[in-house]
């Protein structure tokens, strides 16, 4: 060694020095592409997608409870009313909404735009994993329309608080929702028209229907019912009955089984299970100290309304200070608000009856309500006239899917119509408030931060 | 697919060849026709009396090399034609010869005198040696005789206070004497590393100091500034502290061994005032007793234990017994002090060994040197200890004139064994312990204390034929072990070739291995296997959780490379002289750790069970029901690559003025793709003046010698945890138990370095009369690009807070080291000043937009407000006690009220009381060392000063729910009218968090953090040779830890760790060193 170095002329000896490192360059590239640590995904594949989808932390639960606070079927103690930590939570309870939120964040606004950017996530990557086999391309379509539903669904869920109900006259002025369709973020936030917001659901969703399957193992996945059930909402809620009984007809083809409450035990705890029969998709409310189970009492007029030979009266209700409730669908103290098949029956009977079929409609509601009432009680109410049947299915509805998720908008769409529109009084403290029917404090603000940060304009 | 995964391009790696070639290139552009060096020879004498002086140094102007003299005063050099030799050592007037008149062997004599500088010292960055007269940065050097004497268990424990710009950080210090950070001039990061950079041997240093034996040190250098520390480039931002192990001594051989024996004081653990008297305890006990505080756990079907105080009063309460045995009891209760039982059963005076030995041979082919050190370490905690062995074999071997080949071992073992008990992991009731508890009984037999449940539960649990479910403490630490072994091994291989004179190419390369083992062992005996299996026990005896033991392997694993090839330059032609180096290193660290659990551990032969099902809810005892916990088993894999070209060049003309400059390109896989793409390099330059070397300076009546520096140039910093991508994290989902993942970054394509511009200017001096000299520094620090939280718009879907780069954080301040002999004659006193100011300031991040209450552990997570220190220290303004009742008032709507839930809720960031920094802007150490013949006493105090901290008080929710007292409530607000003496505020009816909050974080109990203390004392003995050959023997007393001699509180808190359960303990040595 020493002397083959010794005989080295210098020069030499200087270039293979200077060689050296440009071998380390050459390999630099995969050297330095190693990831630094292996817990670390960069979701890129099906499975990483799907993962994220099938989180359900993100996608199912802490949905908005701020409608089902504010609206009235139900009211608090003051006791109970001042011990709500979130003040934003006591200010949509009196109907005072307030664009500012506790640490300047709203849980409404900001977990739903999370469920957004997660299914933007896999649909900016979807269409560039190539599928090899039949079933991979089934898995692929139907992860494409599990994020088309969910990022519908969370469109929706925002729509019933930031944005005016949908009035086709004005649908093509009023301020819709900032429409976030791709992950980087960042996308500039600015406002959509109620129309192109609710157009974006519905174009999400009638694709979702075709790529998604009609049943699956899981109910915290959306089917290609469920993507038919929430169609037939969203065009319920915008006065499009024949699409709305399009929607729900397809939905029930598919899947119309119902519990018969007259099986149910109403001494347990919450006598309906979680993911039962009637569940097309699982959701949940969650957050918040007023919308649960031994928080809330429920309205006493509400109350009486229910018939003593309904079923609903015991499994939904029991005492203790007052009425409360412990009907969720999800089978605990947190309020359900995914879709049923009961929920599709009743928006049935309710296009039907819009739409002047009286006799579809009483056979959609006798469907129902046979599974809710003692030896047919209900059926003098079932009368073929037009307007006593629509007040009828109305109340019905009202009672059947109390506290899920949908009286809120069922407010906000039927004040429209003088005939059924109301005014709501609430008194707290010896306080009255009310809400005026088309008030503007049926829009939430939108949270100050996202204003400040993006300049978008506030409601009125 | 593609625009997630990228990688460097081909045009990118051009460019990387082309820059390594350029920087190469660069290194030669100054190559001239080299002159040949002759070796010379010489030796060193002392004028009076003729003996040789060791270790003086050599430095010879134009060829610019340096040497040192051996044991036998004698040295050799490399010089050119007619150069001057400098030669310089401590205690003698420096001399100039020229090797024109020199002839080889001859012996120069020095005169003996009064300065103790090592004029010429060569300084080791890890990538060069370089005369520290040529430096341009900011470089300190530990003084390594007081680094000597001082004991240490790591390299670093013993810089304290021997140098400027460091602040040992100990806020984090709850109960461990050990923790501790490190900061070098202030704080430049908010996210990211703040630690300095710690390179031992040239490499970086990865893994735990403790694995070096102190006693392998040779120095110590900082690295403070951007021209001193750019060489390590990224990851230099927080400077670089750089420690060099010893070689044998140029052609000499030696031994040298030290023993050290030590006594660490047990825990005081009567500092901490957050323990209330046996008395007052009991106290609160009857009250909330007599409110009905405890009637709920009482009734519960929980059976949770209550504490014998209260078990007492429901006995009382039910009649069962009478008033005389009560009080009886209770006054002896009262007489307890659980501290008295720790201190005696718990704890111990901890003992310390140290030996180690060494050996060094040394000549023309072969400078070898080869250590052992093992250290035993009695902890002050009972069955606690740990020792350490290490071996350490620094060789070089040279080949003729071309190349020199070296390879250093480092090994080293260390294992710690403990089966001890700490006071504050003994939670009876999963609380504080009550301070009346007793761990044994009037006869000093082990007892019983209570647990999770009530005594009468526990024996009808008996009658069930469940396992015994008392706790005996002192019984149980028989049954649990904690058992940690790490064993390192460090394999450096060097070869350095000479390609012609004045070229030189090295190449080194690191193998590094650190394993470490954990192993925690829970018998089948202990409480928790106990408790485990009587929880899971069914209403037919049938028990589902395995009775045996439980154990936990951790396994972790760090394998590093290092590559590094280095062409060095230097070279001298009239007088110029310039050096300079150019390289590329490349680095891999790659660490694995597992973690395995299992239960149902027979120990004897091995066999376990973790078949059970974890999925059921099994009914629990004494009530419920709950799933059997899932044994922990992890696995983590982090890789760090690195991947730099650097070069470094340095000119000085006629030994007056140096120029230096340096650059860096770093690249790494921490990023992502994007930012090594664009790899930004780092820079620096500066400049020297050796302003004594002018003719005008020659008789200058002040100086004797004087050096102008200054640089800029650009550190980074590196965050690992920080990714270019969108990333996600897999958990099993709550409700489906099917795989799901969550974003927990979305992913910054615009992520990239943290930048330190630094700006240094200082100079060094030594004085006419050679007695005092010193350095002072100025610098100026601005990290650009810092990591910050940004809140974006939560509509992006990430509402989280979002790293970016985009906070500034500025650090300014002065470094001052003064050194001076104002006696010298029999007896000599040296005193040594160090002097540190540092502000550090957030000058860019998005407003506060938060919580108020993060303000009130700002002190310890920042919270960045522009204009303000990283870490601050505010307080609620406070208002008094209520004459009435005794509650602490506060403001709403223009009104002192008890409106503690509105107030804070209202409360802003300007209505609290803003107090300074939580880290000392201030630092400061004196040291003076008085040597009379053969003894010397040296002792070093510190200063802290222009900080805050928040004293901790009684808060009453944390007293009722968790047993949390402390000494205040003997203070408390009792009767009208005591609001005039006391402050703390009366106990509550109910427990009331926000009340407490108003009264603990309240401007009332910030104190000024101000304080000096008495560091170390030393008293070195150096005996009259016993043989001859012996020749440096020092016998050494020392004293650590002496405590604090003045404080701005009242309260004897050591404001550096408010928190701490118990203070430094102090430390006693005697050590033994010689060398032959």
């Amino acid at each position: 060694m020493m002397n083959i170095l010794n005989k080295l002329k210098p020069i030499r000896l200087f270039f293979m020095a200077l060689a050296t490192p440009l071998f380390l360059g050459a390999c630099a590239a995969d050297f330095l592409d190693v990831k630094p640590d292996q817990q670390m995904v960069v979701p890129r594949s099906m499975k990483d997608l799907r993962a994220l989808l099938d989180n359900t932390m993100k996608m199912n639960i802490s949905m908005p409870y701020f409608g089902e606070t504010a609206s009235d079927d139900q009211y608090l103690t003051y006791d109970r009313y001042i011990s709500l930590t979130q003040e934003e939570a006591r200010l949509a309870y009196i109907w005072q909404p307030s664009s500012h939120y506790r640490n300047n964040e709203s849980l409404e606004w900001n977990n739903r735009y999370e469920q957004i950017f997660y299914c933007n996530i896999v649909l900016d990557r979807i269409d560039d994993i190539h599928a090899n086999t039949a079933v991979e391309t089934r898995e692929r379509d139907e992860i494409k329309g599990t994020a088309l539903f969910f990022r519908a669904f969370a469109y929706w869920q925002l729509a019933q608080l930031f944005c005016k109900p949908y009035v086709p006259q004005t649908a093509g002025q009023d301020l819709g929702l900032p429409l976030r369709l791709s992950s980087d973020i960042n996308d500039a936030t600015v406002r959509a028209t109620v129309g192109q917001t609710w157009a974006q659901m519905i174009d999400d969703l009638r694709q979702s229907a075709v790529l998604l399957p009609a049943s699956v193992a899981w109910k915290t996945r959306p089917t290609s019912t469920a993507a038919y059930a929430l169609l037939a909402r969203i065009y319920l809620a915008m006065g499009e009955y024949a699409n709305a009984a399009e929607m729900a007809q397809q939905s029930l083809k598919a899947d119309d089984s119902l519990i018969n409450y007259a099986l149910l035990d109403p001494s347990r705890t919450y006598p309906i299970d979680k993911f039962n029969d009637e569940v097309l998709f699982h959701s949940v409310m969650t957050g918040g100290l007023a919308v649960r189970e031994n928080r809330l009492i429920v309205d006493s007029t509400l109350f009486r309304s229910y018939n003593d030979r309904d079923y609903r009266k015991q499994v939904y209700f029991y005492f203790n200070d007052g009425v409360r409730y412990k009907g969720s669908y999800n089978g605990e103290r947190d309020f359900f608000c995914g879709l049923t098949t009961s929920e599709m029956v009743i928006t049935l009977a309710e296009a039907e009856a819009r739409l002047g079929r009286l006799s579809a409609a009483m056979d959609a509601m006798r469907k129902l309500l046979s599974n809710r009432y003692m030896d047919g009680s209900y059926a003098d109410r079932l009368v073929a006239d037009g307007e006593k049947l629509l007040v009828f299915i109305l109340e019905e509805r009202r009672k059947e899917l109390i506290f899920r998720g949908v009286r809120w908008t069922d407010l906000r769409r039927l004040n429209q119509d003088s005939r059924f529109a109301k005014t709501l009084v609430r008194i707290l403290d010896g306080q009255e408030y009310v809400l005026e029917p088309n008030s503007s404090r049926y829009v939430f603000p939108i949270p100050q931060n996202v204003i400040d940060k993006t300049g978008i304009p506030q409601n009125e | 697919m593609n625009r997630w995964h990228k990688t460097i391009s081909s045009t990118q790696r051009g460019r990387i060849c082309a820059l390594s070639i350029a920087i190469l290139l660069l290194s030669f552009a100054t190559l001239k026709a080299q002159t040949p060096y002759r070796s010379i020879r010489g030796k060193i004498v002392e004028e009076a009396g003729g003996a040789p002086v060791v270790g003086a140094s050599i430095r010879a102007s134009l060829s610019g090399r340096a040497a040192q003299t051996d044991v036998h005063g004698i040295f050799a050099i490399s010089v050119a034609e007619s150069d001057t030799l400098h030669i310089a050592m401590i205690g003698y007037a420096a001399k100039r010869v020229t090797t024109v008149t020199l002839r080889d062997g001859e012996a120069i004599t020095l005169t003996k005198e009064s300065l103790q500088i090592d004029e010429i010292e060569v300084v080791n960055t890890g990538y060069q040696k370089i005369d520290k007269w040529r430096t341009t940065g900011a470089i300190s050097t530990i003084d390594r005789t007081a680094y000597d004497v001082r004991f240490k268990y790591n390299a670093l424990d013993a810089i304290e206070g021997l140098s400027t710009s460091i602040n040992f950080d100990r806020r984090l210090n709850g109960n461990d004497n050990n923790r501790h950070t490190i900061q070098l001039r202030g704080i430049g990061s908010i996210f990211s590393e703040q630690r300095p950079l710690i390179v031992v041997d040239n490499f970086p240093f990865e893994g735990d100091i403790s694995d070096i034996n102190p006693n392998d040190i040779d120095n110590i250098v900082l690295l403070k500034d951007a021209a001193a520390a750019s060489i390590w480039g990224a990851q230099a931002s927080n400077g670089v502290i750089v420690i060099t192990t010893k070689k044998a001594t140029p052609n000499t051989k030696s031994i040298n061994f030290s023993v050290s024996q030590g006594w660490q004081e047990r825990h005081n653990l009567y500092y901490n005032r957050s323990v209330m008297s046996a008395k007052d305890f009991l106290e609160m006990e009857q009250i909330l007793f007599d409110r009905g505080y405890y009637n709920s756990t009482e009734t519960s079907p929980s059976r949770l234990a209550l504490t014998p105080g209260v078990e007492s009063m429901i006995e009382r309460r039910d009649g069962r017994i009478e008033q005389d045995v009560f009080d009886r009891r209770l006054a002896e209760l009262a007489l307890y002090d659980v501290r008295r039982d720790a201190a005696k059963y718990l704890y111990r005076n901890g003992w310390n060994q140290q030996y180690s030995f060494g050996m060094g041979v040394s000549n023309d082919m072969v400078n070898t040197r080869v250590s052992v050190g093992y250290d035993d370490v009695e902890e002050t905690i009972q069955r606690f200890g740990r020792n350490r062995f290490s071996l350490m074999a620094n060789n070089e071997f040279k080949w003729g004139k071309r190349l020199t080949t070296g390879l250093n071992i480092n090994l080293s073992n260390r294992m710690s064994v403990d089966k001890g008990l700490r006071l504050e992991r003994l939670r009876p009731a999963a609380k504080t312990i009550y301070p009346y508890a007793r761990l044994v009984d009037d006869n000093g037999n082990p007892v019983p204390m209570i647990k999770d449940y009530r005594q009468s539960f526990i024996e009808e649990s008996r009658d069930d034929g469940l396992l015994d479910w008392r706790y005996v403490p002192l019984d149980d630490r028989d049954t649990y072990e904690e058992r940690l072994q790490n064993t390192r091994m460090a394999l450096d291989f060097f070869a350095g070739i000479n390609i012609f004179s004045g070229l030189h190419m090295d190449i080194r390369y690191q193998y590094l291995s650190d394993q470490q083992q954990g192993r925690y062992q829970y018998d089948e005996d202990s409480y928790y296997v106990r408790n485990l299996v009587n929880q899971f026990t069914d209403a037919n005896g049938n028990a589902v959780f395995p009775y045996g033991a439980i154990r936990t392997d951790e396994k972790g694993s760090g394998i590093g490379h290092a590559g590094r090839l280095q062409l060095n330059f230097d070279k001298a032609v009239g007088r110029h002289r310039v050096s300079a180096i150019a390289g590329s290193e490349i680095r891999q660290f790659v660490q694995d750790r597992k973690v395995a659990q299992v239960y149902g551990l027979d120990k004897e032969v091995l066999t376990y069970n973790n078949t059970l099902n974890y999925q059921t809810y099994y009914p629990l005892r004494p009530i419920g029901s709950g799933r059997i916990p899932t044994p922990t088993n992890t696995l983590n894999l982090k890789t760090d690559r690195f991947l730099s070209y650097y070069a470094n060049g340095l000119y000085t003309f006629d030994n007056k003025y140096t120029l230096s400059s340096s650059v860096r390109w770093d690249a790494s896989n921490l990023f992502g793709v994007k930012t090594n793409q664009k790899g930004v390099p780092l820079w620096s330059v500066g400049a020297n003046w050796q302003v004594h070397e002018e003719d005008f300076m020659r008789d200058n009546p002040i100086f004797q010698s004087l050096k102008l520096k200054t640089s800029y140039g650009y550190n980074g910093n590196v965050n690992r945890s920080a990714s270019a991508f969108a990333t996600a994290n897999y958990f099993s989902d709550y409700i489906t138990n099917l795989p799901n993942a969550t974003i927990d970054n979305p992913g910054n394509p615009q992520l990239r370095w943290e930048k330190i511009g630094i700006w240094n200017a200082g100079l060094d001096f030594v004085l006419r009369n050679n007695r005092v000299w010193g350095s002072i520094d100025g610098y100026r620090k601005v990290s650009k690009d810092v990591l910050g939280n940004y809140r974006l718009d939560p509509t992006s879907g990430f509402n989280r807070m979002y790293l970016i780069n985009y906070a500034n954080v500025k650090n300014s301040g002065v470094d001052v080291e003064i050194h001076a002999v104002p006696v010298q004659s029999a007896l000599r006193w040296q005193t040594d000043v160090y002097l540190s100011k540092v502000s550090n300031e957030v000058t860019k991040y998005e407003p506060f937009d938060g919580a108020v209450n993060s303000f009130y552990t700002a002190w310890i997570n920042p919270v960045p407000i522009v204009g303000k220190p990283l870490y601050n220290v505010f307080g609620i303004p406070w208002h008094g006690l209520d004459g009435d009742t005794g509650a602490p008032l506060v403001p709403v709507e223009g009104e002192l009220g008890m409106r503690y839930r509105d107030y804070l809720n209202g409360l802003e960031m300007d209505d609290l009381r803003y107090f300074g920094s939580a880290i000392p802007i201030w630092t400061g150490s004196w040291r003076n060392s008085i040597t009379y013949k053969s003894l010397t006493l040296s002792a070093t105090l510190s200063w802290k000063a222009g900080y805050y901290f928040t004293r901790n008080s009684i808060s009453y929710a944390e007293l009722f729910s968790a047993h949390r007292g402390h000494q205040d409530f003997a203070e408390r607000w009792k009767a009208p009218g005591d609001e005039l003496r006391t402050q703390v505020p009366s106990m509550p009816e109910t427990s009331d968090a926000q009340r407490d909050l108003v009264y603990t974080q309240s401007e009332l109990l910030v104190e000024k953090g101000d304080h000096i203390r008495l560091n170390d004392v030393q008293l070195a003995w150096r005996p009259p040779a016993v043989f001859r050959s012996m020749k440096n023997t020092q016998l050494i007393l020392q004293a650590n830890n002496l405590g604090i001699i003045w404080s701005a509180n009242k309260y004897r808190i050591d404001p550096d760790m408010p928190n701490a359960l118990y203070p430094l303990q102090r430390m006693f040595m005697l050590s033994i060193k010689s060398s032959f």
